[in-house]
């Protein structure tokens, strides 16, 4: 009888002694994206999009489409409807050429009512080389060079967010490449402010590529097609943090 | 009694069909027990892991094995092309000719891909149809203008009459048959090691040499948007792992990555090649269309032809780099620091029937 009980207290004991007993909950992301109200979609369908799509957006004096967009979200803070929140360790990695990373499934503490982040890597987070052996081939895809000392701008790191696709002027087309990174060793990075939203463990973040240009405004035309040295061009962009992402909470 | 014998039967099939192609043979189990030579590959820190099968650790043995097998003309149906008919080391594992001779003067449409650093690559040939070194190894022998074997029984049946590779197999694998899995297995080991990372570039990076001025202005030229090569090949392992169109043509005659994914926006996209030792490596592109350096940075700075589905990166199409006589200089100067004549004359990576 003492060796059942002794027994019986043993596994109170270690079942409460169980780190994974502690109860995780799943919380399912995915990434959409828009331009104002025209959802972009990617992968098998975007053969369509890119071929017969209009260019698009009034608001940046040019019309234009996006052929893709790559982006780095850092920095996530989720917060739970009991007021705990949680910085993750790791990154989220958007490629719409890999429509497959439009898919986050984390385990969390809670129920999620909030997530905060960052477009890009802070400074202390932006280090040569150092994801280079993360998955979806971020590396190759988003390292900023590195030119050891020969040209400043580039000190290595990796981009914040390329878009890439082409705008309308005057009835001709061209490519533009809006490119961000750590020009000259400067953060650049975007803080997006908490985004709120009832309790939920399956979510939609809606993503509104438009407003990468929009306030303020960014004229494709005067910065040409690539500006990854272009410090002005940078600092506009890096203010536009805003109205580029909404959440929708899934039942 | 009769349902026990016909499910007995379908598991036999069923088991059977699972396997590996083999053939037992009949020489005794007398395969080198002496433990495997197991092989840490070295590189630089800039470079990152690579990624082997769990299934296909390296070992010196699978690597002879493998380096045997590729150099040997058995792996033609009729004995007379190898892997390295079309992948000279000289050429850093690709072939001079535009095009290359398969078995019976069969002629290849694709300019024959380099092999250099392919332990890091996420996909083999210009259109990306393997997505692993195992996978690539198979296609070359039964394809019907490189090795045409028709089965692996026909190949197998070949090793099994050289008593060098019933022993190369014993040693590697430590089995008393020649199993298709295990050629396969020792071709991708093989190819593992074909690593490359003793250029200038690299000797510059750790200090070793300086860079002439031309050479640091071809750089600059390189890996910023004055060029934009750096895009597609990034500094490292000088390929991003993907695929683009670069403007070659405003109408394909080759869909390149098409006709492996069916998507419309693939069409003409080829994989970056890795820019590594590319001095050795002409002629370029898929197709072998341009004979020199010159030409390609020729191309680049037209800017490329536009069609719907040429990649945003080449920005200047129709436009043009306008590079300057001197830029051109300067930059091909960048690109020839790429060279790594230790990697085209490394000993471990030639025929060793030439030993």
């Amino acid at each position: 009888m003492r060796f059942l009980f002794f027994s019986f207290l043993t596994c109170c004991v270690l079942m409460s002694c169980d780190p994974t007993n502690n109860k995780m909950d799943n919380l399912n992301i995915e990434f959409k994206h828009f331009i104002d109200d025209n959802e972009l979609y990617f992968g098998s369908d975007w053969d369509a999009v890119w071929f017969h799509q209009d260019y698009v957006n009034k608001s940046i004096n040019y019309q234009y489409n996006i052929r893709r967009a790559l982006y780095v979200l850092s920095d996530i803070i989720l917060y739970f409807e009991d007021g705990s929140s949680q910085l993750l360790d790791d990154y989220f990695f958007i490629n719409t050429d890999d429509p497959s990373t439009f898919y986050k499934s984390l385990d969390v503490p809670g129920v999620c009512s909030g997530i905060s982040f960052r477009i890009g890597f802070s400074s202390e987070n932006n280090i040569d080389n150092y994801y280079i052996n993360d998955q979806d081939n971020f590396h190759s895809l988003m390292l900023w060079p590195n030119l050891n000392g020969v040209n400043l701008f580039f000190q290595g790191g990796y981009h914040y967010m390329k878009v890439e696709g082409k705008y309308l002027e005057d009835g001709e087309s061209s490519f533009y490449n809006a490119h961000t990174g750590p020009i000259n060793a400067q953060d650049y990075s975007i803080l997006i402010d908490q985004l709120t939203f009832p309790a939920t463990s399956s979510m939609v973040i809606n993503v509104n590529l438009n407003n990468f240009f929009n306030d303020p405004l960014y004229d494709i035309s005067l910065f040409g097609s690539a500006i990854m040295d272009n410090v002005d061009a940078q600092s506009i962009l890096s203010q536009n943090g805003t109205g580029i992402f909404s959440v929708e909470i899934l039942k | 009694m009769c349902n026990r014998i016909l499910c007995g039967f379908f598991i036999m099939i069923f088991t059977y069909g699972c396997q590996p192609f083999l053939r037992q043979n009949n020489y005794d189990d007398n395969c080198n027990d002496d433990n495997l030579n197991f092989i840490n590959l070295s590189y630089p820190s800039n470079f990152p892991n690579m990624i082997i099968p769990n299934n296909n650790p390296l070992t010196e043995e699978g690597v002879n094995l493998g380096r045997h097998l590729f150099y040997d003309p058995i792996l033609s149906t009729d004995n007379t092309i190898s892997c390295a008919s079309c992948h000279k080391q000289e050429n850093a594992f690709s072939d001079p000719s535009q095009y290359s001779n398969g078995v019976q003067q069969a002629i290849g449409d694709r300019n024959a891909s380099t092999i250099i650093n392919p332990g890091w690559q996420l996909f083999f040939d210009w259109d990306g149809k393997s997505n692993s070194l195992e996978e690539q190894a198979v296609r070359p022998i039964f394809n019907d203008i490189e090795l045409h074997n028709i089965s692996w029984l026909e190949v197998i049946s070949r090793l099994e009459e050289s008593e060098l590779y019933i022993e190369l197999f014993c040693k590697a694998f430590n089995e008393t048959y020649i199993d298709s899995n295990h050629i396969v297995m020792a071709l991708s080991q093989f190819q593992r090691t074909l690593i490359s990372s003793n250029s200038r570039f690299d000797q510059w990076l750790n200090g070793q040499v300086m860079f002439t001025q031309e050479e640091i202005n071809g750089f600059n030229i390189y890996a910023t948007e004055r060029g934009d090569c750096f895009h597609c090949h990034p500094i490292g392992l000088f390929t991003d792992n993907t695929f683009h169109n670069n403007g070659l043509d405003s109408e394909f005659q080759d869909f390149g990555r098409y006709d492996i994914t069916g998507l419309s926006l693939d069409q003409g996209s080829f994989k970056s090649p890795t820019l590594r030792n590319i001095e050795f490596s002409a002629p370029y592109m898929h197709d072998g269309r341009f004979a020199t350096l010159d030409d390609v940075i020729d191309h680049y700075d037209f800017g490329g032809y536009d069609s719907p589905t040429v990649d945003p990166l080449m920005k200047y199409v129709g436009v043009g780099l306008f590079l300057t006589a001197q830029e051109k200089v300067d930059l091909k100067a960048f690109l020839l620091t790429l060279s790594d004549p230790s990697f085209i004359n490394n000993p471990s990576f030639s025929n060793p029937f030439n030993n």
